[in-house]
C-alpha cells in the first residue's frame, strides 16, 4: 500500500483528487512537540515536512499488484502548513467538479480550505471563503441546511453554554490576538462553534462571478455554545426535510479551569506531573441534539430526544441500524461503554417522518460512489442535496447511505445522481419509504459544465473600475478598549460617511466622504464622461494637524446663495470628553466646488457627536440643524445631549444658533443618538423628528409649529429598547403615509436580550478613580446543571478587575467570580447609586405606521439579523411597483472575544407592497460589500444611470449602477415629499431628505418608470405641483 | 519532594500549638524571627495572590516601613527612616511612662499596613496574625498588650496616610498597554501575549529619587536589522548564547527567574507556576542574613525597610525608563529575523525590555545591604528553595547581583546592555538611598 508513515496521525479522507478515477488519500496530523507551543503566532507556511503538517497520498492503482500504491505528495500539492488536525471532510466547495478539503485545525493554526487548483495542487483559501473560524476547532460536517443546494459547514470549539462554565474556562479580551492576526495574516478566530451559511458565489465588478463567500451565524442558529465539543453530525434525524445538528462533547479533565490554573494549591514548578492531574476538576456534561427549524436557526432538544445522559463523548457516527427508515446514533464514550441510540421517529410519528434512502453502487476502483452529489427534486421545487462521503464529524465514519427526511410529502420528482467522472443520471418518480440502489448507468449522460462565468440577471452592476474610483478608505486603529476595559463595541470606527450633492453648479452629482483623523475628507467629483476625479477637501498642511475624525457630513445651502455647503460633524472616542476636536466644522462653498472653513457660524459644541440632518423646521425659508450626541468619550454610557440648530443667517452672514432648550428640551441628555431623520410621520405637514439610539426606544419628536415634543409614549413602539444604529423610510405598505425600517445589533451575537431577558449596563466610576466603570450583563443560564437563566456580568473576571481593581479583592478566585450575578457584583448601595442603561429588542425590524400617530414594529426577516445594519437605501429597485430596501451592514469594532460583526454582504430585500420582503440572493442582486460596510447613498450619474455608493471602513469605496434603465426626476432644494401614482391605481408617498440614514446623505431625486401616471411634488411650504405621465 | 513544601514556614506554628495546648505560657517570641515571619508570611500572600513585581514592592515597602517605625523605640536614639523620605510626615511617638512591646506593635503596624495597601488573600494572613497575637497576650500584662497594639496601629495609619496618595490608586484606572508594531518598539510577547505590566508606574510618588527619571540611562541603541549594526549583534548575542548554554548558565537563568507566575503550556492544559518576584527574592535574602548577622530585632527592622525602599525606588526608576523607550524583547526580533520557532529558556516577563528590572532593583539591594554588611558578607541564598528546590551560595552581595544580572542574558530575555545599564542604574538608586539614609 505504499510506505508505512508514523505521524500523529487523527482522521483520513478518502476521495479522488486528481480525477484519474481511483480513491486517493488526505490524512490529518496533530502533533506537540517541545519547545513548539501551538499557540504562538509564526508565519503560517511551515518548511515541507514539518512535523504537524497534514499529508496527502496519492492513489497509483497497480493493476498487476491488483492493489492501490501511495504515495506522500504533499510538497508536490502545496499541503505545506503547521497545523494541529482534528478533521477533515472533503467537498466540491465551488462546484467546479474537483473535490476541496476543509481541515480544522486546533489552537492557534487556521483551518485549511484547501481548493483544488485542478492540476494536482491546492491553495489554502480559508479567508476568501470564511471571514472567521473558530480557534480550537474540533470536528466538522457539511451539510446544506437550508435546502438551497449549497452546502454549509459546522465547526465546533469549546465555549460552554452556561455562566458557570463560562466564567471558569473562557480567556479575557485580548485584542492583542487581533493585532497578531493581522500581523501575521491569520484569518480571525473565536472560541466557538461556527455555523457556516454558504451565500452563493459572489459577484464582483462588472458581473463577473468568484468564490462563494460564508456567512457565520452560530450565535444567531442557537448552535454556538455546546462547551469542549468534538463530533458535530449535520443529517435529518427527525425526517422531516431538514438537517438537524447533533454535537457530542467531553473531556475528562477540564484543564482551562481558571482556579487550576492560578490558584491551585502550592503552584510551584516543583509539582510533579501527575500531582498536578489530581488537581484538575472533572465535570461530565451531556451531548446536545438541536432540532432544525427551517429557518436557521436551531432548537435545542437535548431532553426531549433523550440524550440527557453526563458523558465524556468524542467520536460518533449515524447509521440506520434497525433499517426503519430513521437514522441511530453510536457514540463512544472516554472511560465508559460506547453509546447506541435508537431512533424512534419512524415509530412514533411514521405519517410526518417520510423518507428516502439511495446507496450508490460506483465503479470497480471506486465501489462506493464517493464524491457522487445527489440532489431530490420533490413538492413543487423543493429540493435537497447530499455529497457522498462517509467521513464525517470527528474521527469517524458514517454509513455510506445519503438520507433524504421528507416530512409530510410521500411523493419524490426525480432524483439526479451526478459521478464524480462528472456524468449525471436521474431516476423519475422512485418509491419512498425505502432505500433504493442507483448503479452506475451506462446511459448517464456528461453534464453539460454551467460556465456562468457572468451575473447576467442581477439586479445590480459594480462599476467601481469604471468609474474611475480607487478609493480605500485608511485609518489609524484606535483602541477604544483600552481606557474603557468593558466596553461592547468601538467608537472610533463608524466612517466613512459619505454626502451626495452637485458641488461645482456643473450639474452633475459629486460625492464626499468623511476622513478619519489625520485624513481629510476626500471630494469625488463626477466628470461628465461618468467619471470620477478625486480630491483632498483640505491641503497637506492642515490635514497633518487634522486630529478630529468626520463623523456625518451634510452637504446644504445654509447661506441662500444656491450652492451647497458642507457641514462636517466630529466624532469618536480618541480623545477625553470635551476635547477641542470635537468640534464640528462648516465649510463654505464659494460656487464652484471650493471649500473655505467658517469658524464663526455654528456654536461652540465639543460633544462627541455622529449624525447631521438639515430640515427647515421653523417654515421660515432657510434649512435647520440637526446634530446627534453620540458618547460622551470615555464615560459610556453617560447620556449626551442631541442638538437643534436654527438657521438665522442674515446678508450672507452665516448663524447658526444652538435652540435645543428653546424647541427641542427633549434632546438634552436623551442618550447615545445614532442616526435621526426629519419625517413628518403624522402627515400635517410639519417635519417630525425620529432620533434612534443606544439604549434607547425609537424616539418620536412630533413637530408642533416649530417646537419638538416627545410623543414616544403613545406611538405603541415605546417599550422595543434597543441599540438603534439607523433609520430610513418607505412608504411600504403604499399607504400614503411614512413607514420604517430601523437597524439594531441583530440576533448573530453572544448579547441576546429579550423582554424577560433585557441586556444591560450598570455604570459609574465606584472606585473614583476617574474612570468611569460599565459593567454590562446579559442573561445566561446558571449552570450545565441549573438552566435558569439568571442576570450575570458579560466579560471574564480578569476583564472586570482590569476596569476595577476592587473586583480583584471582591471575588477571590474564580469559582466566586463564576457564580455571581449582577447583585453580587455591585452591592445594594452602588447599584442604587448607578446608570444604569437596558435593551430589550435587538431585532432590526420595520416599523408600520398605522396613522393617527401609532405605530407597530416587526422584527426584519431573519437574513438582515445576520449583522449590524448601517447604510440602508430604500427604492423600488426591481421595478415591479413596490419599495425594496438594500442593506449596508456589518461592525468589525466590537469586542475581541464577542468577535466582529461581519456576517453581511450587503443585502437586497424585495418589498411586496404590504412590508414583508424576501431575501435576493449575492447572484440575485449583484451586491456584494463584504467588508465592515458603513454608508449607503443614491446618486444619479453623469449618463442617468441609477448609482449607488457603499463604503466600507478600511475597505474600497463600491459604485453599483442598476442595471435596468429607470426614470430619473431631480427635484428642488425645498421640496419635501411627493405622491406617486401607477396606472394601476397603487400610490405611494416618498419623502425626500437631507441626510437620511447611517452616515448617508443621498442626491435629492425620484426614481420612476413607465407604470408610473402621476408624480404630485408638495415643498417644504406645503405648495405642490404635478407631473403627468 | 512534599516534604520540604511545609519545614520552614510551619515551624513556627507547629511551636505555638504545642505550647498552646500544654496550658502553661507559651515560650516568648523571638523577635528577629518573628520579623523574617512577619515577611515570610507577605510573600506567601503576594506570591498567592500572583502580584506582578512593581506591586509587590510597594506592598513589601510599606510594609517595612510600618514595622521598623514601631519596632525602632526598642533601642533608644534610633531615629525614623520614614521621616527622611519624601511624603511622610511625621511618626507618632510612644507615649511616656506607657508600656510596650515594640515587636508586638510592629507586627501590628506591618499586618495593618498589609491589608491596607493591600493583599486580597488574607485568611492565611488572619490565622497567623492571631497565633501572635494569642502569644503576646499570654505573655504580657493587659495594659503593655493594648498599649502595644494600639501604637502599632498609630504608626499603620501613618504610614498608610502617605500610601493612599502615592499615585497608586488613580493608576488602577489607566489604560492598557499594547505597544505597537513599528519596528524596533514592544508589542506582547509569546506564548500569551499580555499587555505590558504597570506603564504608568512612572507616577508612583519615590520614597528618596526626586523624580522617576533622575537617574535616566542613555538613549538604547537604534533599532537595525542588517548584520554589523549594533542592534544586531546585541541581538545575536543573545541568540547565540541561547544556542550554546551550558548547565550551569542554564541554572543561573532558572535560579534567578523570580518571574512570578509562569504560565506553562501543554496542549490545552494551562497552568500557572508561582514563585517569588524579583524583589520577594532580595527581601528573602536580607532575611537570611540579619540571621547570619545576628543582628538585632531593630537592625532586622531596618534592613527590610531600607531594601524595600531600595527596591521600590529601583522598579519605579526602571520602570520609567521601560515605557519611554518601550524597547523590543528579544523573542520578537530574533522570531523575526533570525529563526521564527525559537522560544527563549525563561518567559519573557509582559513589559518592554530596557533596561532590566532584575538587574536594577538587585544592584539597588545590594549597594543597601553592602553597606548594612559590608563587601564581603558571604552567604547561602535558600529564599527560593521553596518553589524552586535550590540554593546557592554568593561570596557577597555583588557577586549574587552580577549573577543576578547576566542570568536575565542567558535566559534569553534580556539583551546583555540592557542588563548592564539596569545594574548601573539600580547602583545609583542604591546609593542615594545609602546617601539619604544611612550616612
Amino acid at each position: 500500500m505504499g510506505y508505512p508513515d508514523t505521524s500523529f496521525s487523527t482522521m483520513a479522507s478518502f476521495f479522488d483528487y486528481d480525477k484519474d478515477g481511483d480513491l486517493d488519500m488526505y490524512l490529518v496530523v496533530n502533533e506537540i512537540k517541545d519547545p513548539h507551543t501551538p499557540n504562538v503566532f509564526h508565519p503560517k507556511d511551515q518548511d515541507p515536512a514539518y512535523f504537524s503538517s497534514s499529508k496527502l497520498f496519492q492513489n497509483n492503482y497497480d493493476s498487476a499488484l491488483h492493489h492501490p500504491v501511495y504515495t506522500d505528495v504533499s510538497a508536490k500539492a502545496g499541503i505545506v502548513r503547521e497545523g494541529y488536525g482534528h478533521s477533515v471532510v472533503v467537498t466540491d466547495i465551488n462546484k467546479d467538479g474537483w473535490p476541496d478539503i476543509f481541515v480544522t485545525n486546533d489552537y492557534l493554526p487556521n483551518d485549511y480550505l484547501w481548493i483544488n487548483n485542478q492540476d494536482g495542487t491546492f491553495t489554502d483559501q480559508l479567508s476568501v471563503y470564511f471571514k472567521h473560524s473558530s480557534v480550537n476547532s474540533m470536528g466538522v460536517d457539511v451539510a446544506d441546511i437550508n435546502n438551497d443546494g449549497l452546502l454549509d459547514f459546522c465547526t465546533l470549539d469549546m465555549n460552554p453554554r452556561d455562566n458557570y462554565r463560562k466564567k471558569m474556562m473562557l480567556n479575557p479580551n485580548s485584542y492583542q490576538t487581533f493585532q497578531n492576526s493581522d500581523l501575521y495574516g491569520y484569518n480571525y478566530q473565536y472560541v466557538r462553534n461556527t455555523l457556516q451559511i454558504n451565500q452563493g458565489p459572489r459577484v464582483n465588478q462588472n458581473d463577473s462571478i468568484g468564490s462563494p463567500i460564508f456567512s457565520e451565524i452560530g450565535f444567531l442558529s442557537g448552535i454556538a455554545e455546546t462547551d469542549w465539543s468534538w463530533t458535530p453530525l449535520l443529517v435529518d434525524f427527525d425526517n422531516d426535510g431538514h438537517r438537524d445538528l447533533i454535537v457530542t462533547n467531553g473531556f475528562p479533565k477540564d484543564v482551562t479551569d481558571h482556579d487550576f490554573i492560578t490558584y491551585r494549591n502550592k503552584a510551584y514548578s516543583f509539582a510533579t506531573k501527575s500531582q498536578l492531574l489530581v488537581e484538575i476538576p472533572e465535570v461530565k456534561i451531556h451531548n446536545y441534539a438541536f432540532k432544525n427549524n427551517a429557518d436557521l436557526t436551531f432548537s435545542d432538544v437535548t431532553s426531549d430526544w433523550g440524550l440527557k445522559m453526563p458523558t465524556f463523548s468524542n467520536g460518533a457516527a449515524y447509521a440506520d441500524l434497525d433499517n426503519d427508515g430513521d437514522l441511530d446514533l453510536i457514540v463512544n464514550n472516554i472511560n465508559d461503554e460506547a453509546s447506541i441510540y435508537q431512533n424512534k421517529e419512524r415509530q412514533i410519528n411514521k405519517e410526518t417522518s417520510h423518507f428516502l434512502q439511495v446507496a450508490l453502487e460506483g465503479y470497480d476502483i471506486n465501489k462506493g460512489g464517493l464524491g457522487a452529489f445527489i440532489t431530490i427534486f420533490y413538492d413543487k421545487g423543493q429540493k435537497q442535496v447530499w455529497e457522498n462521503t462517509p467521513y464525517r464529524g470527528y474521527l469517524s465514519t458514517v454509513q455510506n447511505i445519503a438520507q433524504f427526511g421528507l416530512g409530510r410529502v410521500n411523493k419524490i420528482d426525480s432524483i439526479q445522481v451526478q459521478w464524480p467522472t462528472g456524468e449525471v443520471q436521474v431516476l423519475y418518480n422512485p418509491k419512498v419509504d425505502e432505500k433504493i440502489t442507483i448503479p452506475i448507468d451506462e446511459d448517464s449522460y456528461p453534464v453539460k459544465k454551467e460556465n456562468n462565468v457572468f451575473a447576467t440577471r442581477s439586479l445590480f452592476k459594480e462599476i467601481t473600475n469604471e468609474l474611475e474610483v480607487h478609493y480605500m478608505h485608511q485609518q489609524e486603529d484606535f483602541i477604544d478598549f483600552n481606557i474603557q476595559k468593558l466596553l461592547p463595541h468601538k467608537f472610533s470606527e463608524y466612517g466613512p460617511s459619505i454626502a451626495v450633492g452637485d458641488i461645482n453648479g456643473d450639474g452633475i452629482e459629486d460625492m464626499i466622504l468623511g476622513g478619519a483623523s489625520h485624513y481629510s475628507a476626500q471630494i469625488f467629483q463626477q466628470q461628465a464622461n461618468g467619471s470620477f476625479k478625486q480630491s483632498s477637501l483640505l491641503n497637506n498642511l492642515t490635514y497633518a494637524s487634522k486630529l478630529s475624525s468626520d463623523q456625518g457630513l451634510l452637504l446644504l445651502d445654509v447661506d441662500g446663495d444656491a450652492d451647497l455647503d458642507l457641514y462636517i460633524t466630529a466624532g469618536g472616542y480618541e480623545f477625553k470628553t470635551n476635547d477641542k476636536n470635537y468640534q464640528d466644522q462648516l465649510y463654505i462653498n464659494n460656487g464652484k466646488g471650493v471649500f473655505t472653513k467658517d469658524t464663526t457660524a455654528i456654536p461652540l459644541n465639543t460633544t462627541s457627536k455622529l449624525c447631521v440632518r438639515a430640515v427647515d423646521y421653523d417654515k421660515d425659508g432657510d434649512l435647520d440643524l440637526f446634530v446627534s450626541g453620540r458618547v460622551d468619550p470615555w464615560n459610556y454610557p453617560k447620556p449626551v445631549s442631541s442638538f437643534i440648530y436654527r438657521n438665522d443667517s442674515k446678508e450672507g452672514k452665516v448663524k447658526y444658533t444652538d435652540v435645543t432648550k428653546s424647541v427641542a428640551k427633549d434632546l438634552i441628555n436623551i442618550g447615545l443618538v445614532c442616526d435621526a431623520l426629519f419625517t413628518d410621520f403624522d402627515n400635517d405637514g410639519w417635519p417630525d423628528l425620529i432620533v434612534t439610539g443606544e439604549w434607547m426606544p425609537i424616539t418620536f419628536l412630533k413637530n408642533e409649529k416649530g417646537t419638538f415634543k416627545n410623543v414616544t409614549n403613545t406611538t405603541g413602539v415605546n417599550n422595543q429598547v434597543g441599540l438603534w444604529n439607523t433609520i430610513t423610510s418607505g412608504d411600504f405598505d403604499n399607504d400614503g403615509d411614512m413607514d420604517y425600517i430601523v437597524g439594531n445589533t441583530g440576533r448573530n451575537s453572544f448579547y441576546r436580550a429579550s423582554d424577560i431577558h433585557p441586556i444591560s449596563i450598570y455604570a459609574k466610576d465606584f472606585d473614583n478613580n476617574g474612570s468611569y466603570d460599565a459593567f454590562p450583563t446579559l442573561y445566561l443560564p446558571t449552570s450545565h446543571t441549573d438552566e435558569v437563566k439568571k442576570e450575570y456580568p458579560a466579560q471574564t473576571r480578569d476583564d472586570i478587575v482590569k476596569q476595577m481593581i476592587g473586583m480583584r479583592a471582591k471575588f477571590q478566585n474564580y469559582k466566586t467570580y463564576a457564580t455571581a450575578t449582577k447583585d453580587q457584583l455591585l452591592s445594594k448601595e452602588q447599584l442604587a447609586a448607578a446608570q444604569v442603561v437596558k435593551a430589550n429588542n435587538l431585532s432590526s425590524s420595520y416599523i408600520q405606521n398605522k396613522g393617527a400617530g401609532k405605530f407597530e414594529m416587526t422584527a426584519l426577516l431573519i437574513q438582515a439579523q445576520f449583522s449590524v445594519l448601517n447604510g440602508m437605501q430604500v427604492d423600488d429597485y426591481d421595478g415591479d411597483g413596490n419599495l425594496d430596501l438594500l442593506i449596508n451592514g456589518n461592525d468589525y469594532g466590537t469586542e475581541v472575544s464577542v468577535g466582529r460583526y461581519d456576517a453581511l454582504n450587503g443585502l437586497l430585500l424585495k418589498g411586496n407592497g404590504q412590508g414583508q420582503f424576501s431575501p435576493l440572493s449575492i447572484l440575485e442582486s449583484g451586491i456584494f460589500i463584504p467588508g465592515n460596510g458603513k454608508a449607503l447613498v443614491k446618486l444619479r450619474g453623469a449618463k442617468g444611470q441609477y448609482l449607488m455608493a457603499a463604503s466600507q471602513n478600511r475597505g474600497p469605496l463600491k459604485i453599483y449602477a442598476l442595471k435596468k434603465p429607470s426614470l430619473l426626476l431631480p427635484i428642488l432644494p425645498d421640496d419635501a415629499s411627493a405622491i406617486i401614482e401607477y396606472a394601476n391605481g397603487k400610490k405611494r408617498k416618498e419623502e425626500f431628505y437631507y441626510g437620511n440614514s447611517f452616515l448617508s446623505q443621498s442626491a435629492r431625486f425620484i426614481s420612476y418608470n413607465e407604470k408610473v401616471k402621476l408624480i404630485t411634488i408638495i415643498d417644504q411650504k406645503g405648495i405642490s405641483r404635478k407631473n403627468k405621465y | 519532594m512534599k516534604k520540604i513544601f511545609n519545614v520552614c514556614s510551619s515551624l513556627l506554628l507547629i511551636a505555638f500549638f504545642l505550647v498552646s495546648c500544654s496550658q502553661n505560657k507559651p515560650a516568648p517570641l523571638n523577635e528577629v524571627d518573628l520579623l523574617i515571619n512577619n515577611e515570610d508570611q507577605l510573600t506567601q500572600v503576594i506570591i498567592y495572590d500572583v502580584f506582578t513585581p512593581p506591586v509587590a514592592s510597594r506592598i513589601y515597602v510599606y510594609s517595612s516601613l510600618a514595622s521598623y517605625e514601631a519596632i525602632r523605640f526598642a533601642k533608644e536614639g534610633t531615629s525614623s527612616i520614614a521621616e527622611k523620605l519624601n511624603g511622610f510626615g511625621k511618626m507618632p511617638v510612644p507615649e511616656k511612662g506607657k508600656n510596650y512591646n515594640f515587636s508586638l506593635a510592629a507586627t501590628k503596624a506591618f499586618f495593618k499596613v498589609t491589608r491596607n495597601v493591600k493583599v486580597f488573600s488574607i485568611d492565611s494572613l488572619t490565622k497567623y496574625e492571631e497565633s501572635v497575637y494569642n502569644n503576646y497576650k499570654a505573655n504580657l500584662d493587659e495594659a503593655t498588650y493594648k498599649n502595644s497594639i494600639a501604637f502599632g496601629d498609630t504608626v499603620a495609619s501613618a504610614i498608610l496616610a502617605r500610601a493612599k496618595k502615592d499615585g497608586y490608586a488613580i493608576s488602577r484606572g489607566k489604560q492598557k498597554y499594547l505597544g505597537s508594531n513599528e519596528p524596533g518598539k514592544w508589542r506582547p510577547t509569546p506564548p500569551d501575549y499580555l499587555d505590558g505590566v504597570e506603564w504608568c508606574w512612572n507616577t508612583m510618588k519615590p520614597m528618596v529619587l526626586d523624580s522617576a527619571s533622575q537617574f535616566m540611562p542613555n538613549r538604547p541603541p537604534a533599532y537595525e536589522t542588517k548584520p554589523g549594526t549594533t542592534f544586531y549583534g546585541m541581538m545575536k548575542e543573545v541568540y547565540d548564547i541561547n544556542k550554546n548554554l551550558t548547565d550551569e548558565q542554564k541554572l543561573i537563568a532558572k535560579y534567578w527567574d523570580d518571574n512570578p507566575f509562569v504560565i506553562e503550556h501543554a496542549g490545552h492544559m494551562v497552568y500557572g507556576n508561582k514563585k517569588i518576584t524579583p524583589g520577594g527574592h532580595w527581601i528573602g535574602i536580607t532575611a537570611q542574613v540579619v540571621k547570619q548577622a545576628n543582628a538585632d530585632a531593630v537592625k532586622s527592622a531596618q534592613s527590610f525597610a531600607l531594601t524595600a525602599v531600595a527596591l521600590f525606588d529601583g522598579f519605579i526608576s526602571c520602570w520609567d525608563e521601560k515605557y519611554r523607550s518601550s524597547y523590543v524583547r528579544p523573542v520578537t526580533v530574533i522570531n523575526e529575523l533570525v529563526d521564527k520557532n525559537w522560544m527563549p529558556l525563561l518567559q519573557t516577563p509582559p513589559f518592554p525590555e530596557y533596561t532590566s528590572g532584575h538587574s536594577t532593583i538587585t544592584a539597588s539591594a545590594a549597594t543597601v545591604l553592602t553597606k548594612l554588611y559590608g563587601e564581603n558578607f558571604a552567604f547561602e541564598d535558600s529564599s527560593d528553595y521553596h518553589y524552586i528546590g535550590l540554593k546557592r551560595k554568593f561570596s557577597s552581595f555583588q557577586a549574587a547581583a552580577s549573577e543576578a544580572s547576566i542570568s536575565r542574558v542567558y535566559g534569553g530575555i534580556h539583551y546583555r546592555l540592557s542588563v548592564n545599564t539596569g545594574a548601573e542604574q539600580g547602583k545609583k538608586v542604591g546609593g542615594l538611598v545609602v546617601k539619604k539614609l544611612l550616612e
